[in-house]
């Protein structure tokens, strides 16, 4: 399958693929949510090291059990994120101290429920981002989370400042209706 | 990461955007906002582990086509054998469903044999596991009906030695209220929901 074809190709619809045996379709899915289950992982474990161990121990599990996927049961999305969970849960118990609390800002403070809507809300941002065009994807992530300025952006993109207020409009209009589909 | 904010929206996109659409993307930057970001991959990280099996290894075509004849043979000779001494009292079996590994299990299998009903609705039911792993002190597999994706109703518990098990029991279930056979490891000190399934297969009468 051609590469254009595959990344609009819906989740449920590469994991199935990836049921098959289909390589590619494997390929794809590690592209879109291999930072999502390293950022959850990060967050449950503290842990770097052991995070990139769960990441893979998660996409060892996908390939493995994608064939076991039904979509009438629920999202490709809310699939991925209880598998990278059990991965990371039994990564977690495998550690002799308590596990450690994530050092994320955000999660501060949090009970167990807002942690874990957070860790719902961070997973379908971060793999919504992931489907973006990557010129896009860049532009967003550099103006929320690297501390730039707009100026500094396109300065750091050696674009016009007119180009990344256009890219950071799209961005944030394709990640709306994304986010959208995930939700259903 | 920096501990300075993003600008505000309208600095962001411009202020030439039609309110509508301005109250559109305000709320993705909202939930940008309120995550945390997304961390880079490591080199480690940066491809995939290569998987030289396939999934569902378990029943390819030629593994089921020899499976086949190995069970259709054992099950003569334990028939033949049964018969013989039991004067003909096995268990009368009138469906059987396969039930896969998880991911939790991949190299685990089972088999459901459900018997005739009695005139009273009780049904024997009979379930032949492989690859299950012995759980710690205390802990036993569960045999679950699922609907709506919720353990419903229990069919029974067993334990398992060294690596299979054999379990029988008698149920009143009408089966077509269910989606699927699951079977749960139950292991002490864990909450009964948080408990992982093991094998499945779907109910299709």
């Amino acid at each position: 399958m051609a590469l254009l074809a595959m990344a609009t190709e819906d989740d449920a619809a590469l994991i199935q693929r990836t049921g098959l045996g289909d390589r590619d379709a494997f390929e794809e899915l590690y592209r879109r949510f291999a930072r999502p289950v390293l950022g959850m992982a990060i967050r449950q474990l503290g842990d770097s090291g052991r995070a990139e161990d769960a990441t893979q121990e998660t996409f060892t599990a996908i390939w493995r059990s994608a064939r076991s996927y039904r979509p009438e049961r629920g999202t490709a999305s809310a699939w991925l994120y209880a598998v990278a969970r059990h991965a990371i849960i039994d990564r977690a118990r495998q550690r002799v101290e308590p596990a450690a609390e994530a050092p994320d800002e955000p999660s501060r403070d949090l009970g167990p429920d807002e942690h874990a809507e957070l860790s719902w809300l961070a997973w379908r941002v971060h793999s919504a981002l992931q489907r973006l065009p990557e010129r896009e994807r860049a532009v967003l992530e550099l103006a929320y989370w690297s501390g730039l300025s707009q100026s500094e952006i396109a300065s750091y993109l050696d674009v016009p400042l007119g180009t990344v207020k256009t890219r950071t409009r799209a961005g944030l209009a394709r990640l709306a209706g994304l986010l959208e589909e995930v939700r259903r | 990461m920096s501990e300075r904010r993003p600008p505000d929206l309208t600095e962001l996109v411009g202020d030439d955007v039609p309110e509508a659409e301005l109250a559109n993307l305000r709320r993705v930057d909202s939930l940008l906002r309120s995550v945390p970001a997304p961390p880079e991959l490591p080199d480690r990280l940066a491809a995939p582990v290569r998987h030289e099996s396939r999934p569902s290894r378990l029943w390819t075509p030629r593994r089921s086509l020899a499976a086949v004849a190995l069970a259709a043979a054992v099950a003569a000779l334990a028939f033949g054998l049964g018969a013989w001494i039991a004067g003909g009292n096995s268990f009368d079996e009138r469906y059987a469903v396969e039930m896969s590994g998880t991911f939790e299990a991949p190299a685990a299998s089972a088999v459901v044999r459900l018997g005739e009903p009695d005139e009273d609705g009780n049904r024997p039911i009979r379930l032949e596991a492989t690859g299950l792993e012995p759980l710690p002190e205390g802990g036993y597999y569960v045999l679950w009906l699922e609907k709506d994706g919720e353990y419903a109703g229990t069919c029974g518990t067993f334990a398992v030695g060294a690596g299979d098990a054999e379990a029988e029991w008698t149920v009143s279930y009408d089966f077509t209220d269910y989606d699927a056979w699951v079977v749960s490891a139950r292991v002490p000190g864990d909450e009964p929901a948080d408990a992982p399934r093991i094998l499945e297969a779907e109910i299709s009468f």
